[in-house]
């Protein structure tokens, strides 16, 4: 069991000077209240580096050693910052100082890379030998597994990505899972067994060579082991290059996510240029169309003169019509051409066609032609009227104009969108991003072609196996001399390595039970919902919220995941084989009042000692009082001294 | 889930294994087994693993001769 006795900090952050803290020697919880911008991410930082030399920011980002520096103390000269924690472990005392400094010979460090961090353990008050020191730490804390001790709200949200089979980050974390919950002791056995059968085979291999009877079965065999062991090479050095891929993978999709603003204002320049190409096409034939409509629209300052002539042309027209059509009916009807009135259908008396004709006047011409005549002309002179009225439709250009106006408006709205994106893009940044993107495309390709490969030469080595189990098989009826004795030490590798094998497995299942079990019970002690009846766990360790009625939640909100993945990280503390304190910075993201709570009074049953890292509006002290009880063994302030310098306060 | 279907809840590895020896493979040497899971306890694998597992196989086959 790991405990942490105390911490001491000079120039760390925004912990000026030299100060400590000392956890209490009783089981509960140590809540740190500051602010933001106080340092709770840097005491848990602190931890961090005195324990693994790492300071990490947000987005998972490291963080430079140069920016460290206390400010405030840089200014007064101060170059270096030192952290030292002191801890038990196993009934041993240590004492780890982790101290970073300028390199030798760097002169005015200005980054990173000019500082270099040491650090030695201290056991029982003697300093130990730097590799031994490195084998200690790795014995009381692995780095690997560092994450369900030291943790953040950003840490947690990762634990979603054990859901999803397609990600390369969840089967780290399962591992990581694995290796807390000490899997790794029986896989390490196996696999040192697997070699040492594949050994043995070769030995039996060559005392068959060696007797002239088993000869050639022996030259066989020992043709299929040395190709067995080409394929195994092969095999390891692809496996190998695969988990580097993936790992460079993760790496890609860390720093693609870091950068994913920089990516959406990327992706939000590129749409803005394409719509305002668009715009500008648009513009183009908004302007052709203004053009054809500016040729006649010198005729818009007559256009009241126009309406009149087109208005007295009508009401003419509508004479000449009418006077045409009068002059037609009288003359029809003078003449007898037709019987009938056109108006009344009676039928037209001689009497009153000698009356209509002596009406006319006499020796006039009552045929219409003069008055069509005039009638055609006005007509002719009305089209060409009405047309120029048209063209010169004001209304219609003012709408082209204004639509042309709204056009060009947009593309200056978008391209001074454009201009602000590109000041907040550095020309680097960009090409980064490119080459990111590029980058992350070829190691996909590369993954999915060594995938390949790996899968075909398993299917090689699989066929290699049967080939030799089938001479071994053959070779074993043929007894004698020294391969009985290689038979015999190979049987009982083969039958040590079946054994590890299936306890791998049996192990593996009750780990996977035992944490499912663990993590429902802290989810139904966390969650505020009572439809919620716990969670299932999948092969990888993703857990996923099941509803009373027996189905699964298929989506869950960032509070439910934030739940979720505390109650994974305190079941697998309870199934540790590694068990240590918790330091939490920020835990309660986005959750309610009352997940808060039920988190506060979970938290001792979590770890022995826990550390929990909080501003007061987060965790008000008299909610965390009232909550925790005589769990609660110290509080402290993170209190401002300055924008750059904070001071620890015992309360 | 929690549930009682999971009856099967060995202590430690050494349980399990141990578990797994008597029901499946009574013949291997209990001995041996605690001796190569103490070869490769701590997660600290040593640089000699590989002598160090050979050479308990070895003794043991030889012993069993």
């Amino acid at each position: 069991m790991l405990r942490i006795k105390s911490l001491h900090l000079k120039d760390f952050g925004a912990f000026k000077g030299e100060q400590a803290f000392e956890l209490p020697e009783e089981e509960g919880v140590t809540v740190f209240y500051g602010e933001n911008m106080r340092g709770k991410t840097t005491l848990l930082n602190a931890f961090r580096f005195a324990l693994f030399g790492k300071i990490i920011g947000r987005g998972r980002r490291a963080v430079s050693f140069h920016d460290m520096i206390n400010w405030e103390a840089r200014a007064e000269g101060a170059r270096s910052f030192e952290v030292r924690l002191q801890l038990t472990h196993a009934g041993a005392e240590y004492r780890l100082t982790r101290t970073c400094r300028p390199k030798a010979g760097s002169g005015s460090p200005a980054g990173h890379e000019d500082y270099v961090a040491d650090y030695y353990l201290e056991r029982g008050g003697h300093i130990l030998p730097a590799q031994q020191a490195a084998l200690e730490l790795e014995r009381i804390l692995p780095e690997q597994i560092a994450r369900f001790f030291l943790f953040d709200g950003e840490l947690l949200q990762e634990y979603e990505d054990l859901l999803h089979g397609d990600t390369d980050m969840g089967p780290k974390i399962s591992q990581a899972i694995e290796r807390i919950l000490g899997l790794p002791t029986l896989t390490k056995s196996r696999d040192s067994l697997k070699a040492a059968l594949d050994k043995a085979e070769e030995r039996v291999a060559l005392a068959a060579q060696g007797d002239q009877k088993t000869r050639e079965f022996g030259n066989q065999l020992q043709s299929l082991v040395e190709e067995r062991e080409v394929l195994s090479a092969d095999l390891f050095r692809h496996e190998k290059d695969l988990e580097n891929l993936r790992a460079r993978k993760v790496a890609i999709e860390d720093d693609m996510r870091r950068r994913e603003r920089m990516a959406s204002l990327l992706d939000k320049r590129d749409r803005l240029v394409g719509e305002v190409e668009a715009l500008e096409r648009l513009i183009q034939k908004k302007k052709e169309e203004i053009s054809k409509a500016m040729a006649p629209a010198w005729s818009a300052v007559i256009r009241p003169q126009l309406a009149a002539a087109v208005r007295a042309h009508r009401t003419r027209e509508a004479e000449l019509q009418s006077a045409v059509t009068r002059a037609q009916v009288l003359h029809g009807l003078a003449e007898g051409h037709d019987p009938a009135c056109p108006t009344c259908l009676q039928i037209v008396s001689p009497d009153a066609q000698a009356k209509i004709r002596s009406s006319l006047p006499e020796g006039v011409d009552i045929s219409p032609e003069a008055d069509q005549r005039e009638l055609a002309g006005v007509r002719r002179r009305l089209d060409a009227l009405e047309s120029q009225l048209a063209d010169s439709n004001p209304a219609a250009l003012r709408l082209l104009w204004s639509d042309l106006e709204e056009r060009k408006r947009e593309v200056y709205s978008k391209s001074a969108e454009i201009e602000e994106i590109g000041k907040q893009l550095t020309g680097d940044e960009e090409d980064e991003l490119k080459g990111l993107r590029g980058e992350y495309d070829s190691v996909v390709r590369q993954i999915a072609a060594l995938e390949e490969g790996v899968k075909a030469t398993t299917e090689k080595l699989a066929a290699n196996a049967t080939y030799r189990d089938n001479i071994q098989k053959r070779l074993d009826k043929l007894a004698g001399g020294q391969m009985d004795s290689e038979r015999r030490r190979r049987d009982l590798a083969s039958r040590l390595y079946e054994l590890f094998k299936d306890s791998v497995s049996v192990y593996r299942d009750q780990l996977r039970h035992r944490v499912e079990d663990d993590a429902s019970r802290y989810f139904q002690q966390l969650t505020t919902e009572q439809d919620y009846a716990g969670l299932r766990i999948n092969d990888t360790y993703g857990l996923t919220i099941v509803h009373r009625d027996g189905t699964d939640i298929p989506i869950r909100s960032a509070g439910a995941e934030h739940v979720v993945a505390l109650s994974l990280v305190a079941a697998l503390q309870n199934n540790a084989q590694l068990r240590g304190p918790i330091v939490i910075d920020s835990p309660f993201g986005r959750l309610d009042g009352g997940h808060r709570s039920r988190i506060v009074e979970v938290l001792p049953d979590m770890a022995d000692q826990v550390v929990l890292l909080v501003y007061e509006e987060e965790l008000p002290p008299a909610r965390a009082r009232e909550a925790l009880k005589g769990r609660l063994r110290a509080e402290w302030a993170l209190e401002r001294q300055s924008a750059r310098h904070t001071e620890l306060v015992k309360r | 889930m929690p549930n009682d279907a999971h009856a099967n809840r060995d202590a430690s590895v050494a349980d399990t294994i141990g578990r797994v020896r008597s029901e499946r493979f009574p013949d291997v040497d209990r001995d041996l087994v605690l001796e190569i899971l103490r070869i490769h306890a701590d997660g600290v694998v040593p640089d000699n693993v590989a002598r160090l597992v050979d050479e308990a196989i070895a003794k043991r086959a030889a012993e069993s001769n």
